[in-house]
């Protein structure tokens, strides 16, 4: 009874090919070919004179100017659904248990504040009140279905020994699966500097004493 | 009444497209101290011949967020490249390049580009 055929084994694995297949295929975006590395030697150049009008046919191109406030390391953005979906995979039992009783009100806490928890942890504080917000209208969904569905079984009035309350379920399904999806795929991200920029040294230009300018290089340790 | 206003909060936010930015210091080699005005950054496509020091390799992706959302477009990588660049201080960001627009895992339509944010020496 329990035991499944080898045929039925690879059945499955195939399926799980085909489907990677076109997900893999679906993806039609495609990255802009890779920088090279980086250049080290460059043509000599006459120095710059302020002085001296650019020659004819000459392309200037104007820098920006330095502005007063320091510079910041680049922004990297990350993704951590993986926590959020694992949250949601915890508290999905509770959270139907609490369907069933709803007066042990505990057993829809892990739903209402494991994501928000998440999100607060990684410093995402808007993030973790969307997601609280979400998840409370979640549980006030869940909480009408939870009537919704003995009514549902009760107009049928049938006398059937099984009812299912297709109707509630599926509203359910909606409630339940639109905030684990908002959360994993919009809220589930945050952005920190790049760690390894403070390492890069600080090259500064300074005057000497004859007008000439100097290079001169810093760096932090 | 409350809940009318979140939902158009919700909806509105899904229209601008999502920016996703992954800078790459491989072959950066200096930090500039001050920032620069982003939008006065030059954005060139080829690589040029003056001498100059790279802050970083700038990676942007833009997302269409949802089914109704913005559709991506080259401007807007453009201007993340150049405000990206601008608080790294640089002063132009060559090679830029642009992916091929298209579907991937997380969005409907998805467009990339990258550059190399340099400061002139």
């Amino acid at each position: 009874m329990g035991v499944r055929s080898g045929s039925a084994d690879r059945r499955c694995a195939g399926v799980a090919a085909a489907c990677l297949a076109i997900a893999g295929v679906a993806c039609t975006a495609t990255s802009p070919p890779p920088l090279p590395p980086r250049r080290v030697a460059f043509p000599e150049q006459a120095p710059a004179s302020s002085s001296s009008p650019p020659a004819a046919g000459e392309t200037v191109v104007t820098w920006p100017r330095d502005l007063p406030a320091a510079a910041e390391a680049p922004s990297r953005d990350e993704r951590y659904f993986g926590w959020t979906l694992a949250a949601d995979a915890v508290s999905i039992v509770p959270l139907i248990v609490w369907a069933g009783h709803p007066e042990k009100f505990y057993y829809a806490a892990p739903a209402l504040l494991l994501s928000p928890a998440i999100h607060a942890l990684h410093g995402e504080n808007r993030s973790a009140a969307i997601s609280f917000m979400m998840r409370t209208a979640m549980l006030g969904l869940v909480y009408l279905a939870s009537f919704t569905a003995d009514q549902e079984c009760h107009s049928q009035g049938s006398g059937d020994y099984i009812c299912i309350p297709i109707g509630t379920l599926l509203l359910l399904e909606l409630g339940i699966v639109m905030p684990i999806v908002i959360d994993s795929t919009w809220l589930a991200r945050t952005s920190r500097p790049a760690s390894e920029w403070y390492r890069l040294p600080l090259p500064g230009a300074t005057a000497g004493t004859n007008g000439a300018h100097l290079f001169t290089l810093t760096a932090r340790f | 009444m409350r809940a009318l206003a979140l939902l158009l909060a919700v909806a509105c936010a899904g229209c601008a497209p999502e920016i996703w930015l992954a800078p790459d210091l491989r072959y950066a080699n200096a930090r500039a101290a001050h920032q620069t005005t982003g939008a006065q950054v030059a954005l060139v496509t080829t690589d040029v011949d003056q001498a100059y020091d790279v802050l970083a390799d700038l990676e942007v992706i833009v997302r269409q967020r949802g089914t109704f959302g913005d559709k991506p477009t080259q401007a807007i990588v453009e201007a993340a490249l150049r405000e990206q660049a601008g608080r790294l201080g640089a002063h132009a960001v060559i090679l830029v390049a642009f992916g091929q627009m298209g579907s991937s895992w997380w969005s409907y339509n998805e467009l990339r580009g990258h550059g190399r944010a340099v400061r002139f020496r």
